[in-house]
């Protein structure tokens, strides 16, 4: 991989190669650059920032911003919540999911077509806002931590993933073992799963991110602030300041939502970073998966 | 006759009992998919009934098509339409070439290093919560610390800071903005994926009959994403009125001052539905809202098969 790719035939650098080159150069610094504007901003003075003007580098450096945040217990609060939804949720997913998957793939299965068409449905056919709201509240969910887990659980597409995994091994790697009088449940848990460790690890980091993001469920299904999640207290500072900068415009003193602005970007930014940093951390792993184009063909379908 | 079938069910039960574990293995997936898929359907009936939350969705008495009148007559699904429909379009518009036209530049690139530096930065904004892209953009867009306002008063494009997020007319340019942002690498992969697979000796050929670049690109290249590209397509016209990002886009950046042009038929459910508590009325918008969708993804497939022959089902 290390060495040079080996140039084609077809492949001759000219006028157009520069073009392709600087264009691709543009637009990944399009792509960087307000990222980047963000990270710098949260380590600029607040009163200062108001001032515009900063692109590539604080103006007037400072770690206060993290020190506020880091001294705010409700992101703290919202943090491990964070947390604790995306390691629950994970390893039901991954329990939950493959077991249903490894089910299907046994072609003796009973009432096996009928679960397949169940399986179908679900991808394709949902009962909208409304009535899954209502069906969670008929289940007590409203407001319980439970529904950031329960509705995870299963996943259809990642199931159709680990279904065709499962086909795919060898009828004979489970043959031996039943002559040995394992169980399906054994056979599952010591054959097909240590098998399966590299689609596992895939599907869960792709779930693990999902829950880290999500914050529908939490705007839709949980009302009480002590367990919200930290991508929903974004949600919530955006309509804090669009309020007060909607007064502002209203009234037309555009004093007002300078002052109650001053300083709140720069630490809403520190705090958005506490979201991205295990972003970042968990990426290159997350990109050699699905480079790989494994959830592509979950894509197509 | 009858004994013969009898001693089939009980053979069939007792293949079942025989196989328990691995109908174990089915059941807990199978209630999440009863409880949350299944029953949400059954659900959709209150779009028929008026909906008392004493009585539930049983019990609630029936009303007809009620709702799906009190929808012509509602004064705010015009402008509710016009943002769904107008945004889905622009972006059916941008959100589909670009990821393609990224995909063909990426592709004749040699320089490995390069273009995983690329692909690398590209793919990141996919992978952020969209409550904290639309968290940052309010900082890109802000009048006073907004890098975009101090790059276009600083050249002299504007003379004043312009509050972009609160002028309903920038809504849908800001809008298509974030989607590409967050998603044209991501949305590129696929399109990587399908001229992987183009025949390596294909394109030698084309090259020793003389095809340059563009030749190349359009001859070899561009048949073999076709089919991709028109199942993307399809999958577009059939989310006209859906539109995968822009409930997230239009909730978090929706306010008092655009939403005239922020508005959707998602976000105007939720309002309607969970915030004002007209159940029914929200279901009723939300079903013909699939409904319309099946048909427009089922016309769409039918048009594409007849014409070339793709088809996404």
């Amino acid at each position: 991989m290390k060495q040079k790719a080996e140039r084609k035939l077809w492949q001759k650098f000219d006028v157009f190669s520069v073009i392709i080159y600087v264009l691709l150069a543009v637009i990944a610094f399009s792509m960087l650059f307000p990222f980047w504007n963000a990270v710098v901003l949260s380590f600029n003075e607040g009163r200062d920032a108001q001032m515009g003007g900063i692109y590539f580098w604080p103006r007037k450096f400072t770690l206060s911003n993290y020190e506020q945040v880091f001294h705010t217990p409700d992101i703290w609060r919202a943090f491990f919540v964070s947390i604790l939804r995306t390691v629950l949720g994970t390893l039901t997913t991954l329990i939950v999911t493959p077991m249903f998957a490894y089910a299907l793939s046994k072609p003796h299965l009973k009432f096996r077509k009928f679960y397949m068409g169940i399986m179908l449905v679900s991808m394709y056919f949902n009962g909208g806002m409304i009535p899954t709201y209502l069906v969670v509240k008929g289940l007590n969910l409203i407001n319980n931590f439970w529904v950031y887990i329960v509705m995870w659980m299963f996943n259809a597409f990642y199931a159709t993933i680990f279904l065709s995994f499962y086909r795919g091994l060898p009828a004979s790697l489970f043959e031996s073992a039943k002559i040995d009088g394992a169980g399906e449940g054994t056979i599952f848990l010591k054959i097909a799963t240590p098998l399966s460790k590299p689609t596992m690890a895939a599907i869960g980091l792709f779930v693990a991110v999902n829950h880290w993001n999500a914050w529908q469920d939490n705007l839709l299904y949980m009302k009480n602030e002590a367990w919200n999640t930290l991508s929903f207290l974004f949600v919530k500072m955006i309509k804090a300041q669009e309020s007060l900068e909607g007064l502002a415009a209203q009234t037309g003193v555009s004093e007002l939502s300078k002052l109650s602005s001053v300083s709140s970007t720069t630490i809403q930014l520190a705090t958005m970073m506490v979201a991205v940093i295990p972003i970042i951390c968990v990426y290159p792993f997350v990109q050699k998966h699905f480079a790989s184009g494994m959830m592509i063909g979950a894509i197509k379908g | 006759m009858k004994k013969e079938k009898k001693a089939g069910a009980r053979s069939g039960w007792k293949e079942f009992l025989n196989q328990k574990d691995l109908q174990l293995m089915v059941l807990p997936a199978l209630i999440c998919i009863i409880l949350f898929n299944i029953a949400p359907l059954f659900g959709l009936q209150i779009a028929f009934k008026d909906y008392k939350l004493n009585l539930g969705i049983w019990e609630s008495p029936w009303a007809g098509f009620k709702h799906f009148e009190a929808i012509f007559s509602d004064t705010n699904i015009a402008d509710v339409l016009i943002n769904t429909l107008g945004l889905s379009f622009i972006k059916g518009f941008v959100t589909i070439p670009l990821p393609i036209i990224f995909a063909l530049l990426l592709n004749e690139v040699t320089h490995s290093a390069f273009k995983r530096t690329v692909q690398t930065i590209s793919y990141f904004p996919y992978f952020l919560s969209w409550s904290v892209v639309a968290l940052m953009a309010t900082s890109w867009f802000s009048p006073q610390s907004g890098f975009i306002n101090s790059f276009l008063t600083g050249t002299g494009i504007l003379e004043k800071p312009y509050f972009f997020l609160g002028e309903a007319g920038a809504f849908w340019w800001i809008s298509v903005f974030l989607d590409v942002w967050k998603n044209i690498g991501y949305s590129s992969i696929i399109y990587m994926a399908a001229m992987s697979g183009v025949d390596q000796e294909v394109m030698e050929a084309a090259v020793i009959d003389g095809a340059g670049r563009f030749r190349r690109i359009w001859h070899v290249t561009i048949p073999a994403i076709l089919p991709t590209i028109m199942i993307m397509l399809i999958l577009n016209v059939g989310n006209l009125l859906k539109g995968g990002s822009n409930f997230d886009i239009s909730y978090n950046l929706g306010n008092v001052l655009n939403q005239s042009r922020s508005e959707i038929l998602d976000t105007y459910v939720l309002k309607i539905g969970i915030t004002m508590a007209r159940f029914s009325y929200a279901t009723a918008i939300g079903l013909l809202q699939s409904v319309v969708s099946a048909i427009l993804l089922v016309t769409a497939n039918t048009v594409s098969k007849i014409t070339t022959n793709e088809s996404f089902f």
